[in-house]
This record gives structure tokens, C-alpha cells and sequence, in this order.
């Protein structure tokens, strides 16, 4: 009885204490609050989207699509719907009244699932059939804007997506951009964006989302008044008349990005072909000539920049090679004080060039992106041939830092003072615009000296959904053209937000003792190579010492001097593949050195501790039987 | 209250007495390095984050957790100093929250003691320290939820062993449940709103929202419920006990 009045009591009252704290967990989901502990504030909304919000003029209606009634949805889904939802909950929160957010959950054969489908978002398959929704449609008046899905994996990225779109339906007229370059960079049209099959650059179609993006061919005489920002990439063998239409661009307060490159390997694998029918090495370089000089500009166009202390690993030949001519730089790198890059964390710069400013010029000249004093060049000619480990060994650094991209402001001199150069074939006698010498108000061009870092290969990775192809910045590379071309083309909230993400953070140690390796094992692989050769010229030599009337006979001396230098250059020949070895070797050292220090230090210490504690208690007990027995 | 504190202290302290806790240590800190290094490979990642130690630990937690707790009153029941202890002027929920206490604070001292692991990555790269704290924190939250679920199961049995068995028992289940290939078992005969809920049982899908760096009072509020449920059953079964 008495146990049964116990069980009881305390069961009503546990009974009581549940109901409270389910009851407390779900007033708590209503209610939650959030501590953001990143270092970037991943999780908080930034500066950008709160005063993108505050210019907020004009009613939104953000629908979010989400199947939530889907049984056998992945629960990182689930939970990264709820996070959208709370995230667009914020939103609303700050938009003082203009944000309405409908939460809409379109279930297989309703009005809802049809809206969805008219408005573009993408229903995905399950693997048991069930067709899942997951994007978000934005409405301002009569335009709307779709993000078709939201993809887990750009989490980083979902502030700015949404603040993106919801800048995208506020511009009346959205700026225009025109991309000019000699690569088939706009792709070849035969797929939707987004689509399998579609070619087009991945950065075309950043850029598609916020700017009316048009194609500028490359024989243009004039560039339309309209177009706010020219994106010229790799501008090889264009025409007089063409640099003309660029300066004359320039001049009358046009915004311009420029890529060049002495040596562009995307171009070089696109010409391959060529390469290989006429056995020559095809133009692979671009430049902008007197443009750039008129610009206070000083380009190497012809040697291609390296920095070992940067170096990234690429797969050459089948071994893994530390190529300092392919760059990973760092927030040390990439300029603090610019809104282009200022938030920017990891470039990848492939095979590029550098600029400096001209001397004595009058024009403000800001690098964006810094190489440091171990950087040299090399050649770029020679890329085409040589073997990444030979280039690596012979880049010699100079002690200088180079600049890889800039931004230039001023008042610059056109390049062509005595006007538009005569060319064949001119149609065009009378262009809309006069002749200018030079420009009214200061403007800004910002050059970079890499064409191969904008390619799809070295900025993004690429991901099969369904029919949907998603695409995913592996670096801030395409970040740094959108930076650029939003900052010209006047919207900087935006540029607060982006790149406010996880991006890698590689081991710094590991990097550094790569560095040294490849340093020493250089040193050494060159004296033992040139060792080697020469022990080859010796034996050669001495070959070529027999005259003819002994030529299949050697004298003992011969036999064994050629013994004995067959013998060293096998000695030699290990001693390099060792030396090769070693390089590595420091890396699986330090790894071999962390994980025994983590195994051992604490460890052995409580160890330590534990048997002393022990010995001391056995004495206290030992002594204490004494006493007693005494 | 006034013997709330010397009763913690003599639990606390009693773990360090006997040799066992400090080969508990050494094992779990072994494991959680084997595990960080070698499962989670997180030298050759090559990045600088804690990550692959911490999507082991639940793991790990769900054998050392009921180990630190199956002692606590599996070991009074069998010696029968229960009895002695309920004579003490404190009530069964202080000694309840008191050897509760000393458990959670013995296994925040094991958790501290991996920090060789958090000098490692700030000596190879540049973490994310904050992202780590909130690991950290989620840890001890989470390991906090096993032991109330531990102290629970070590008093319903005065065998250790017994105790031990059924915490590893139901804190799997509690790690089950947020994982995706056991609820899609489920959603083949549940409707997808019981999912839902079941889903937010489990202890993984909390612990990983902290140790993204994101401190989220829902999350916070479940652990801190998670372990006022299993105390309270520590005490209705004690409370029973004590009444047969």
C-alpha cells in the first residue's frame, strides 16, 4: 500500500513535470533565440541585407515552397528548412511591414503544387517517388523572382541568395553588362541555365542573376550607351577599331573590368588542336596594349608570375606537385581596404601575369590582389611546354611583390589622339558618339592579370541534382568578378554580405614545411640532375674517344672508368628518387608528431597521476594498519 | 542545501580516489584521439577543424557516459549505504542532483583534457575557435543527457553491470532517433507529423546544431529537459525503492 502510495504520488507528479517540459520545448520552438559563435557570423544577417532592408520601398511577398509533409524526407533537409523559414522570419522582422512570408506546403495534386510548378520551382524526386519541393518565389508587384532550390549545401550562402533576389526585384532597371572575350565563355546556347548541357560559364550566369547580361562581339566598332559595365576577358587579337570602341567606353564614364593573361591554359587547351595539326604553338597571351598605357598602366605581358609560398597541389603526371604557379592566396593577399575583395578568403590564381603603376602618374592606383617577396616569373611561353616540375625549379624569386589585379581611378588621355583609327572593311562612317580625348568625371577600371582563374575548372564544382546541375564556388573567384562588377555598377549592399561563408581553412603548418620541402628538395634534385648530366657527358665522351679502328673494343681502363660511372649514376639515380621521397616525408613526420603527442602528453600525465594517488593512499593505508596494530 | 555541497564534493572527489576514473581518462582519451586521427582522419583533411572529433563523440559517449554513471547508486544499493545515506539530513533530490553534479563535473574534466586536441589545430591552421567552443559546450550538454539517463538506469538495479547495460541501451535508442536510416524505418509506418516529433528525441540532431557554432535556446532547453526527465525518474524509482 504504502509503495503504491509512493509510486503514485510521484508518478502524478512526474506525470505533471512532463506535461510541463514538452509544454516548455514547444513555447520554447515558438520562442527561440540564437547565439551566433562563428568567427564570420555565418549565422547572423549582415550590415548589407539590414540596410537592403531599411530601402525596402515597395511590398514583398516571399513564398517559400516545402513539402514538410513528405514521410521520408533526409532530416539535414528538414532541419535546413527550418532554419530558412526562421531565416526569412528575420527578414520580415526588419522590413517594417513591407515582408509577408507564407509558408506553403504543396502536396501532390492541390492548387499549391500547380502554383509551384507555374512559378519554376523544381520539384525533386525522392527514391520512393514522392516529388519534393523546396525554393522560394519572391513577388513584387508583377515581377517575380525563383530560386528554384535551396540547396543544403549553399547554407553560406542562403543570406545572400535572399538578399539577392530581393535586390533583384527592387532595381527598376537592372544594370547592364556586357561581356566581351575571344573564349566561348557565353556558352553555346543549347540548354537552359542551370540545366544539364548548358555550357555557359558558371561566372555568365552569376552575373545573369543580378545584371541584364549581353554578349559584345569581339569586332564591335561602337558599345552601346547603355551598357553600364564591360567585362572584357581575354581580349587576344582585337582589332585597332575594336580597342578604340573600348577606350571611347572608358572615356565617356563607362565602368570596365579587364582580364588578361600571358598565358592562358583554358585557351591553350582549347586550341590544342590547332597546336597539334600545325605542330605551332598557338597565341595564348592577351593584352590591351596602349589601352593599358594610356591607363598609367604598366603590364608583363609576357612573363607569368609564380609564389611558392602559395603553392598549390595539383596532380602532374601523376604525382602530386606543390606548383607555385598555381596560387591559393589568402586574406593576406587580397586587400583589406577594397569592398572587392575586402571580404573576400581564398583566391585560386592559375598561371597569371602582373601590372604596376607607371611612375609620375597623376591617377590612384589600388592593387586588389598582392604577391609576396618569394614570388618570380618565368616565361610564359615556356608553360605551354615544359613540365610543371620544371617550371617549378626554374622560377627564381626576384624579392619583389607583384600586384595580380588593381584598380585604377583617374582621368586618363584616350590612346588614340589623333580619333578613330581608318581599318578596312569600316561600315560604320558616322558613330553615335564624338571623338573625347579624355574623361569628364574620374572613373575606375579594374584589371586582373589571369584569364584561367574565371574558368568553370579552377572557380566551381559541379553537382548532378536530378536534371538540375548545381553549381558551387569552390573558391571567392567568381565572388571577386561580382564584387567588381557590382561595386562599378553601383550596388554595394550587396557586397557587404557576400562571401560570408565556410570557406577551407587549410593547415598553415602543413603548407609552410611543403614550401621549405620543395625548396630544399630542389636544390638538392638540381645538383644531383646536373650531377647526373654530368656523368652522362663523361661517358659519352669517353665513347666518342675510340677511333674507329677500335670501335668494338674497349681497353680494360675504358671498361672499368665505364663500370664505375654506370655504377655512380645508379647511386645518384636513388639518391634523387630518395630526395623525392623526403618531400613528403616532413608532412608524415609532423602528422606521425601530433597524433603521439596527443596519445601521449595528457594521457601518460593522468597515468601518472593516478598511480601516484594510488601509492599514497596504499602508504596512508599501510600506516594506518600499523598504527592500529601498534 | 547546506549538505548539497559536501555531499557533491565527496562524489566528485570519490571519483579520483579510486583508480578506475583514471583509467576511464586514459582510455577516453585514447579513443577520442584513435577516433579524431584515425576514423576522422583529421590530419590528412588538412583542415583546420575539430569536426572529426566531435562527429565521434556521441559515439564514444554512449559507452564511457554510462560507465562514469552506473556506479552512483548501483554501488550505495549493493553496499547499502543507501540506507546511511538517506539518514543524512538532505533531501533524495539533492543527493539525486548532487551525485548527478559530480558525474557531469568528472566528465567536463575528461572533456577538458582533450584541449591537446584544440592546441593541435591552432598550431597547424587558423580554426574557427568559436565553432569550437559551441562543440565543446555541446558536448557537455550532450554527455549531460546520458548521465541523468545513466543515473537513471544505475539505480534501477544493484548490479553495475545491469545499470550499465540499459544506460548504453536506451541512450543508442536516444542516438537512433535523430539518425536518417532509422526514422525512414519508421516513416514506412508512422505519419510524417509522429516522425517529426520522434526525430527531435534523439540527441544528434541537437548536438550537431550547437556544434555548427550556432547556440540555439531550443536546443539548450532540450538537454536541460532531456536531463530533469531522466533525474526525476532517478528519483521516482529511489523514492519507490525506498518506500518497499
Amino acid at each position: 500500500m504504502k509503495l503504491l502510495k509512493a509510486v503514485t504520488t510521484t508518478s502524478s507528479g512526474l506525470a505533471i513535470l512532463i506535461v510541463a517540459i514538452v509544454s516548455l520545448n514547444i513555447i520554447s520552438s515558438k520562442l527561440a533565440f540564437r547565439a551566433d559563435l562563428t568567427q564570420d557570423k555565418v549565422y547572423s544577417l549582415s550590415v548589407g541585407t539590414k540596410s537592403i532592408l531599411k530601402k525596402l520601398d515597395k511590398d514583398v511577398t516571399i513564398k517559400l515552397f516545402f513539402s514538410r509533409s513528405i514521410k521520408e524526407l533526409p532530416i539535414p533537409i528538414k532541419t535546413y528548412a527550418t532554419r530558412v523559414e526562421e531565416v526569412l522570419q528575420e527578414y520580415k522582422s526588419l522590413s517594417a511591414g513591407r515582408i509577408v512570408v507564407e509558408v506553403i506546403d504543396p502536396k501532390p495534386d492541390t492548387d499549391d503544387e500547380e502554383w509551384a510548378l507555374k512559378y519554376g520551382v523544381s520539384g525533386v524526386r525522392l527514391p520512393k517517388g514522392d516529388q519534393m519541393f523546396f525554393g522560394v518565389v519572391l513577388l513584387v508587384g508583377s515581377q517575380e523572382i525563383v530560386i528554384p532550390y535551396l540547396d543544403p549545401r549553399r547554407e553560406e550562402f542562403l543570406e545572400y541568395d535572399m538578399s539577392e533576389a530581393i535586390v533583384g526585384t527592387l532595381r527598376k532597371d537592372r544594370v547592364k553588362i556586357g561581356i566581351m572575350s575571344s573564349l566561348p565563355v557565353m556558352g553555346s546556347g543549347n540548354a537552359m541555365a542551370g540545366q544539364e548541357g548548358d555550357d555557359t560559364w558558371a561566372f555568365v550566369n552569376d552575373l545573369k542573376r543580378n545584371f541584364n547580361v549581353e554578349k559584345i562581339e569581339s569586332t564591335v566598332q561602337e558599345i552601346a550607351a547603355d551598357v553600364k559595365v564591360l567585362v572584357v576577358l581575354h581580349p587576344k587579337n582585337f582589332a585597332e577599331s575594336t580597342r578604340y570602341a573600348i577606350d571611347q567606353f572608358v572615356l565617356n564614364g563607362g565602368r570596365l573590368i579587364v582580364a588578361v593573361d600571358p598565358m592562358s591554359r583554358t585557351d591553350l587547351q582549347i586550341n590544342s588542336a590547332e597546336m597539334r595539326t600545325s605542330g605551332q604553338m598557338p597565341k595564348v597571351n592577351s593584352d590591351l596594349g596602349s589601352l593599358f598605357q594610356a591607363w598609367d598602366l604598366q603590364y608583363d605581358g609576357a612573363n607569368m608570375v609564380g609564389d611558392p609560398t602559395f603553392a598549390t597541389q595539383i596532380n602532374a603526371a601523376g604525382t602530386q606537385t606543390a606548383y607555385p604557379f598555381f596560387m591559393s592566396l589568402g586574406e593576406a593577399n587580397l586587400s583589406r581596404n577594397s569592398v572587392i575583395t575586402g571580404n573576400l578568403k581564398m583566391m585560386l590564381i592559375a598561371e597569371g601575369g602582373s601590372i604596376a603603376h607607371k611612375g609620375g602618374a597623376t591617377s590612384r592606383f589600388e592593387p586588389l590582389i598582392t604577391l609576396s617577396k618569394d614570388s618570380g616569373v618565368i616565361a610564359g611561353a615556356m608553360a605551354a611546354y615544359m613540365m610543371p616540375s620544371d617550371l617549378s625549379r626554374d622560377l627564381k624569386s626576384d624579392g619583389k611583390e607583384k600586384v595580380v589585379a588593381a584598380m585604377i581611378t583617374g582621368k586618363f588621355p584616350t590612346a588614340f589622339p589623333s580619333g578613330k583609327p581608318a581599318m578596312e572593311g569600316d561600315t560604320q562612317a558616322n558613330p553615335s558618339r564624338p571623338h573625347k580625348t579624355t574623361n569628364d568625371n574620374e572613373t575606375s577600371i579594374v584589371v586582373i592579370t589571369d584569364v584561367d582563374l574565371f574558368a568553370d575548372g579552377n572557380a566551381v564544382d559541379k553537382f548532378r541534382f536530378g536534371q538540375q546541375i548545381m553549381v558551387r564556388a569552390r573558391n571567392d573567384n567568381l565572388n571577386f568578378l561580382v564584387n567588381a562588377a557590382d561595386f562599378l555598377g553601383g550596388s554595394e549592399d550587396l557586397i557587404a554580405i557576400r562571401s560570408k561563408g565556410r570557406i577551407a581553412r587549410p593547415f598553415d603548418r602543413v603548407a609552410e614545411i611543403q614550401k621549405n620541402a620543395q625548396q630544399r628538395w630542389q636544390s638538392e634534385e638540381e645538383q644531383l640532375t646536373s650531377q647526373l648530366t654530368d656523368l652522362q657527358k663523361k661517358l659519352n665522351d669517353m665513347q666518342a674517344q675510340r677511333t674507329d679502328g677500335n670501335r668494338y673494343v674497349l681497353t680494360a681502363q675504358q671498361q672499368s672508368e665505364i663500370t664505375r660511372f654506370r655504377d655512380e649514376e645508379r647511386k645518384v639515380k636513388q639518391k634523387r628518387r630518395e630526395v623525392r621521397k623526403n618531400l613528403r616525408e616532413d608532412i608524415e613526420k609532423l602528422g606521425r608528431q601530433v597524433v603521439a603527442a596527443n596519445m601521449l602528453f595528457v594521457p601518460l600525465a593522468a597515468a601518472g597521476l593516478g598511480v601516484a594517488m594510488f601509492l599514497r593512499r596504499s602508504r596512508k593505508y599501510r600506516k594506518d594498519r600499523h598504527g592500529v596494530s601498534k | 542545501m547546506e549538505n548539497f555541497f559536501p555531499l557533491f564534493k565527496r562524489e566528485f572527489l570519490g571519483y579520483f580516489r579510486s583508480p578506475v576514473a583514471y583509467v576511464f581518462i586514459v582510455i577516453f582519451l585514447w579513443a577520442s584521439v584513435g577516433c579524431t586521427f584515425f576514423l576522422g582522419n583529421l590530419y590528412d583533411s588538412n583542415q583546420a577543424s575539430l569536426d572529426p572529433f566531435f562527429n565521434y563523440l556521441p559515439w564514444l559517449f554512449l559507452i564511457f557516459v554510462p560507465a562514469v554513471g552506473m556506479r552512483l547508486w548501483a554501488e550505495e544499493r549493493r553496499s547499502g549505504t543507501i540506507e546511511l545515506l538517506f539518514t543524512l539530513p538532505v533531501t533524495m533530490v539533492e543527493a539525486v542532483v548532487a551525485k548527478f553534479l559530480a558525474g557531469w563535473a568528472f566528465l567536463g574534466v575528461a572533456l577538458a583534457l582533450t584541449f591537446p586536441l584544440w592546441l593541435t589545430v591552432n598550431y597547424l591552421g587558423k580554426p574557427d575557435n568559436g565553432v569550437i567552443f559551441a562543440g565543446y559546450l555541446g558536448c557537455f550538454f550532450m554527455a549531460g543527457a546520458y548521465l541523468s539517463v545513466s543515473c537513471f538506469t544505475s539505480a534501477l538495479s544493484k548490479n553495475q553491470v545491469i545499470g550499465f547495460i540499459l544506460g548504453v541501451v536506451i541512450c543508442f535508442v536516444l542516438v537512433l532517433l535523430g539518425w536518417g536510416v532509422f526514422t525512414d524505418v519508421l516513416a514506412s509506418f508512422l505519419p510524417a507529423g509522429l516522425i517529426d516529433i520522434i526525430s527531435q528525441v534523439g540527441f544528434v540532431s541537437h548536438f550537431q546544431a550547437i556544434s555548427r557554432g550556432l547556440l540555439d535556446s531550443r536546443d539548450l532547453i532540450y538537454f536541460v529537459s532531456a536531463i530533469v526527465v531522466g533525474l526525476s525518474l532517478n528519483t521516482l524509482v529511489l523514492n519507490a525503492r525506498k518506500a518497499s
